[in-house]
């Protein structure tokens, strides 16, 4: 099947700073792909980039088989899109922002307005001035707006801005729907959590490069395991496990919790564990298997610290310094 | 275009400060000229009227017209605008031709007050009335113009709004300088005498200042108008959003 996005060797430069380089990925079609990165790591600049909003310093782009620039138009007749933030006339109401670009697209674009605000839970406000909505509430106009031209494609830049967990959980269900019906999904963000609710593939940028990309599953397996061990001295039981013959290394992730990274989880290992922190008379307050995390998984391709990262991306939880164990430098 | 032009007017009339506000300034100055001027043999009620109601309703225009240019970029709401698939050309042109039918019920509230009085006041012709309704018209549609051009220039609704009023002012105030000090007739190609002398229908001679022949004025304001509605143009087609 033909990708919906098929981007080639994208590069855009703003004078000597390189915001999206040499990029190349095919986006499937009739799934929910996420562009994950932290803040200012190029995702906005490409997404306005394939809209046909920003020019490319260099490669190509085609959305929905068409090439951008170029057939930007008949490209993006079915292509619905928030942009950064969804941006509206404020002294507008709801309803007659939607009338207005309802206008702009033609079509039956004027039918899908109530439709539209329907499904997003906001006809009884239709009728109030945008300049009185929540940010929330904003999020879920453009998202109204972006469903008039009855898209094939939506591209949506940092969707879940702005709200509530309640919001979060009815706009997950909604891309889910969304999917289901047949319509490709393009979201960028930088909440791994969210993501890994949402996505069927993902693609891990920083510094406008893209590290890696597949689905979220094969993503997931792809990366190291855990072993957590809560103790009551973490600076013994530290070196115990860098020594332990299967750690691929040893981090903080709480005060008193260490992570023995290992290639794939063996419940002899958990017992090897036990035994070897038990006979150094350390003291063993919980030993459990670290999930397979999309948050993990990102930190080992970023190579970054879930210290380092929690400033700039969600639901990282903060962490410290890492040893390498002895198994380190048997993988590839 | 038609629909497109609707929505532009939405937009317009939306901003009820600028949009009502220009309208009630235009009309309270004009109402004050009706009720302190009186016309005699040079000034008729009429040309009071009117005169008194469209340079008040240009500085309104002025600001009604920048923000008409530059809101949509200031705003965010020009790449949603662009993500339409409407071609961005025709953006651009709608924001000029939505700020001409804009213009359009302040014109005709001060030609309507201007016709009451002079009606009341006598004497008026059917001369009168049309070269009154052409000087609203011209004023209000060229200062639309140049103003939303800017506007799209600018792409930020303080600096726009401020640049147009300058331009307005200062423009009148640089022809006079280059009228008195540098040459008369160089000055007759500066955007505000030419306006002026198309907006009154004069022609040169007489006791005016204007050098060129009325259609010379008519193709120097066109040249002017062509050129800052095309540098909009462009600028809107090239920008990234």
């Amino acid at each position: 099947m033909e990708p919906v996005i098929s981007l080639n060797n994208v590069t855009k430069k703003f004078g000597q700073n390189v915001a999206v380089d040499n990029v190349t990925i095919d986006v499937p079609r009739g799934q929910c792909f996420a562009w994950l990165g932290p803040n200012g790591c190029g995702k906005t600049t490409l997404i306005r980039m394939m809209l046909g909003l920003a020019r490319m310093s260099s490669g190509s782009i085609k959305v929905r088989g068409l090439s951008v620039p170029g057939e930007t138009q008949q490209a993006l007749a079915r292509v619905g899109a928030i942009v950064e933030e969804p941006r509206f006339y404020p002294y507008l109401s709801g309803r007659k922002n939607l009338e207005i670009w309802a206008a702009h697209q033609g079509g039956g674009a004027y039918d899908q307005i109530a439709p539209s605000l329907d499904r997003v839970g906001l006809t009884s406000r239709a009728n109030d001035k945008v300049g009185g909505y929540s940010l929330g509430m904003r999020q879920r106009l453009g998202v109204a707006r972006a469903l008039l031209n009855d898209p094939e494609l939506l591209v949506l830049d940092e969707p879940t801005n702005g709200l509530d967990p309640a919001g979060l959980q009815e706009f997950r269900n909604m891309i889910k729907e969304l999917v289901r019906e047949g319509r490709s999904v393009f979201i960028s963000s930088h909440i791994l959590s969210e993501v890994e609710l949402m996505a069927d593939h993902v693609a891990i940028i920083e510094k406008g490069k893209m590290l890696t990309h597949g689905s979220l599953d094969d993503l997931k397996r792809g990366g190291t395991h855990a072993i957590a061990v809560r103790t009551t001295d973490v600076d013994a039981a530290e070196r115990i496990l860098g020594a332990l013959p299967f750690s691929l290394g040893v981090t903080r992730a709480t005060p008193d919790t260490l992570n023995v990274k290992v290639q794939e989880i063996q419940d002899d290992m958990l017992l090897q564990t036990g035994r070897e922190l038990f006979s150094a008379g350390v003291g063993i307050l919980e030993l459990r298997k670290e999930g397979e995390t999309l948050e993990r998984r990102f930190l080992e391709i970023t190579g970054a610290t879930a210290g380092e990262l929690g400033g700039r991306m969600g639901a990282v939880t903060p962490g410290g310094a890492s040893t390498p164990g002895p198994a380190a430098g048997e993988q590839g | 275009m038609v629909p497109l032009l609707r929505a532009e007017l939405r937009r317009i009339v939306g901003r009820r400060g600028s949009f009502y506000g220009a309208i009630a300034f235009a009309m309270l100055i004009e109402i004050i000229a009706v009720i302190a001027a009186t016309p005699d043999s040079d000034d008729s009620a009429i040309e009071i009227a009117s005169a008194a109601g469209r340079y008040s309703g240009l500085l309104g225009v002025v600001v009604m017209g920048a923000l008409a240019g530059s809101y949509d970029t200031a705003n965010g709401t020009m790449r949603y605008l662009v993500l339409t698939g409407v071609p961005r050309w025709k953006i651009a042109v709608v924001h000029l031709l939505g700020m001409m039918l804009a213009v359009l019920p302040m014109a005709l509230l001060i030609l309507v007050v201007g016709v009451a009085w002079g009606a009341s006041d006598g004497g008026m012709t059917g001369t009168d009335v049309l070269e009154s309704v052409w000087a609203v018209l011209a004023t209000l549609w060229a200062w639309g113009l140049v103003a939303a051009s800017i506007g799209m220039l600018m792409r930020s609704n303080g600096p726009a709004i401020a640049v147009a009023i300058v331009l307005f002012f200062g423009g009148t105030l640089i022809t006079g300088l280059v009228s008195e000090f540098i040459s008369e007739s160089l000055s007759n190609y500066l955007l505000p005498s030419a306006f002026e002398q198309v907006a009154s229908l004069e022609k040169a001679g007489g006791d005016n200042d204007f050098k060129l022949a009325l259609g010379g004025a008519f193709a120097v304001l066109a040249v002017w108008l062509a050129a800052l509605t095309a540098l909009a143009i462009t600028r809107t087609n090239r920008d990234e959003y």
